[in-house]
């Protein structure tokens, strides 16, 4: 093989494109999202492929920060590379909107670039579509995007899923987040449903034996509604948990009461080892999981103080779908493509050829010249 | 989730000793399988729980993509994917050392500034030692690390000890136990949220059995 052969089938590491039926597929699956997202009132934006790394410093795990492509421009500054939407629309969003215009609903579709270990199978490229829904307080924000995203996930045919909800403010009104090592610690072990150490870190926060076993008990709890107000029931609450840590135990039941009542399709399980993976989560958070795919396909939440950060103070809340986890499911056929029943035009000349097409073409057909 | 016939639980198993060591335990749990010489799958007879047989190191892959839903395997090995993964259960078989080893006659007073080791566990090397602010070089080899020191690739190494027999065999010794290595049940996280009353199901079976470490890590 020569080295201009083997430098051409070369690719990075992590690299993805999609062809033909692929690609056609994965447009046509876009297209149906964007009209659910657009018959709901949420508007378009675009965000810029790399901004200056600074910017976002604070916001962004350690753990995350190590996957992130920088580079340095010619004048010597530190970019990053888009590696999260919400994070770049949300400075757009800070910098732009006036309290006039809340609230505000935006869709987004582009492409995220993450690096991934070489052992791992997926890609370095993830298209990320999803809404933020900026400048609206209170449950019924929450359960529009939980409602939306059903909706969308319906809309492609997506297979059968279930929505697992926790709270950031949980476990912010336990450690927080002001503590950042400790919030980072107590965040982890909380993910990873490591209760042991929930209960020793809890202890080393000043708590004693019995709100320790309590709060480990807690985020170690997946069920319903009624299940978590029979685990609660077994407990001195009033007197083990803050009057913050049972409001946002009550916040997180009420969600799940009112989705309950929207008769969705996905179930929603309490789950709150469910705390949120970005810094900037302040409240309710979820991740979907479906069968067959290794990882949440969807995740989203509240993030009050996020455009703050930026300059403009609103609440928001929101979700992203990792679409091409779930596009190998083949939601919609990419085989039958337009092209493929597509008309093969005969004439004489060229402008004959024209012509018939454009006939076919009226009857909105495919026609090849 | 699955339609009318519940699909099996999916759990991956490391090909080797540590396979023989699992299946009998999950036996003495309850669970039959027949597994020819060849097979690479296996499922249970009451069609509960599906093995898959894979290579030790390649088992941290399989579940983190959620091919298998759950596995069986080393702390060594899980550290060195650096998947993160829920952890279930420890097992009381399969307990072994992670140490420092080099020739019997080395002598230390000869150690340059940065240490030198030779290791399959290259992550784990390097953090060990940085987290003891110690420079090293980690010099990557896939087997039979016993020969490093005794050839001089470098004066130390690595790697598991069981009974330090190999070690003394190549007239190594060990200089420091640096991590106890245990054996864990393993879940991927999502396969977890999906279908976490039937893994804790299953992780009752294997904690009645009698094993007692358990991580109290489930709902």
């Amino acid at each position: 093989m020569t080295n201009r052969k083997r430098a051409l089938l070369q690719l990075p590491q992590g690299a993805e494109s999609f062809y033909l039926e692929d690609a056609y597929r994965h447009r046509r699956i876009m297209e149906r999202i964007e009209r659910v997202f657009e018959l709901w009132g949420y508007l378009p934006i675009q965000t810029p492929v790399f901004d200056f790394f600074g910017v976002y410093e604070g916001l962004i795990p350690s753990h995350d920060a190590r996957s992130i492509y920088r580079l340095i421009d010619r004048e010597g500054d530190l970019l990053m590379l888009r590696y999260d939407n919400t994070l770049f629309l949300a400075k757009q969003m800070g910098l732009m909107l006036t309290e006039d215009e809340l609230p505000v609903r935006v869709w987004y579709a582009d492409t995220i670039l993450r690096h991934q270990d070489a052992e791992d199978i997926s890609n370095d490229e993830f298209f990320q579509t999803g809404v933020e829904l900026i400048g609206k307080p209170g449950a019924d924000a929450e359960l529009e995007v939980l409602a939306l995203l059903d909706r969308v996930l319906n809309e492609i045919n997506a297979p059968p899923r279930v929505v697992h909800l926790g709270s950031r403010a949980l476990l912010h009104a336990i450690v927080a987040p002001e503590s950042a090592e400790a919030a980072g610690r107590m965040r982890r072990a909380v993910a990873l449903r490591r209760s042991s150490e929930v209960a020793e870190l809890c202890i080393a926060n000043g708590c004693s034996e019995e709100r320790a076993a309590l709060l480990a008990e807690l985020f170690a709890f997946i069920g319903t509604r009624e299940e978590l107000e029979a685990l609660l029931s077994r407990h001195d609450t009033a007197r083990h948990l803050s009057e913050l840590e049972r409001e946002a135990l009550r916040y997180v039941e009420r969600i799940a009461e009112e989705y309950a009542r929207l008769e969705l399709r996905a179930e929603l399980r309490i789950d709150l080892s469910e705390v949120g993976s970005q810094p900037y989560h302040t409240g309710v958070v979820f991740n979907v999981y479906m069968e067959g795919v290794g990882s949440a396909v969807a995740s989203g939440g509240r993030y009050d103080r996020l455009l703050s950060h930026f300059g403009f103070d609103a609440p928001a809340v929101g979700f992203s779908i990792l679409l091409r986890k779930i596009e190998e499911h083949r939601l919609i056929d990419g085989a039958s493509t337009d092209a493929s029943h597509a008309v093969q035009v005969d004439g004489e000349s060229f402008v004959d050829r024209l012509r018939r097409a454009d006939a076919v073409r009226a009857d909105g057909k495919v026609a090849l010249l | 989730m699955s339609g009318n016939k519940i699909a099996p639980l999916t759990m991956a198993l490391p090909k080797g000793r540590l396979m023989e060591q699992v299946l009998d335990h999950l036996q003495s749990c309850g669970f039959r399988f027949k597994i020819s010489k060849r097979s690479l799958t296996a499922t249970d007879d009451a069609g509960r729980l599906k093995l898959i047989l894979v290579k030790n190191s390649d088992l941290p892959v399989y579940v983190a993509h959620g091919i298998a839903g759950l596995g069986v395997c080393g702390t060594d090995v899980l550290y060195e994917a650096g998947s993160e993964f829920f952890e279930l259960h420890t097992f009381e078989f399969g307990a072994t050392r992670m140490c420092l080893a080099c020739r019997a006659d080395h002598d230390p007073a000869g150690d340059r500034a940065q240490l030198a080791v030779a290791t399959k566990f290259t992550r784990f090397a390097h953090d060990f030692f940085h987290a003891r602010g110690i420079p090293v070089q980690v010099i990557r080899l896939n087997g039979s690390v016993e020969l490093a020191p005794v050839l001089g690739l470098a004066p130390y190494i690595v790697d598991l000890v069981e009974t330090g027999s190999t070690l003394k065999a190549n007239n190594l010794k060990v200089t420091e136990d640096l991590a106890e290595i245990r054996v864990k049940l393993v879940c991927n996280p999502a396969y977890y949220k999906l279908h976490y009353r039937r893994v804790a199901e299953l992780l009752q079976q294997i904690i009645e059995n009698g094993d007692t470490e358990h991580e109290s890590n489930n709902g």
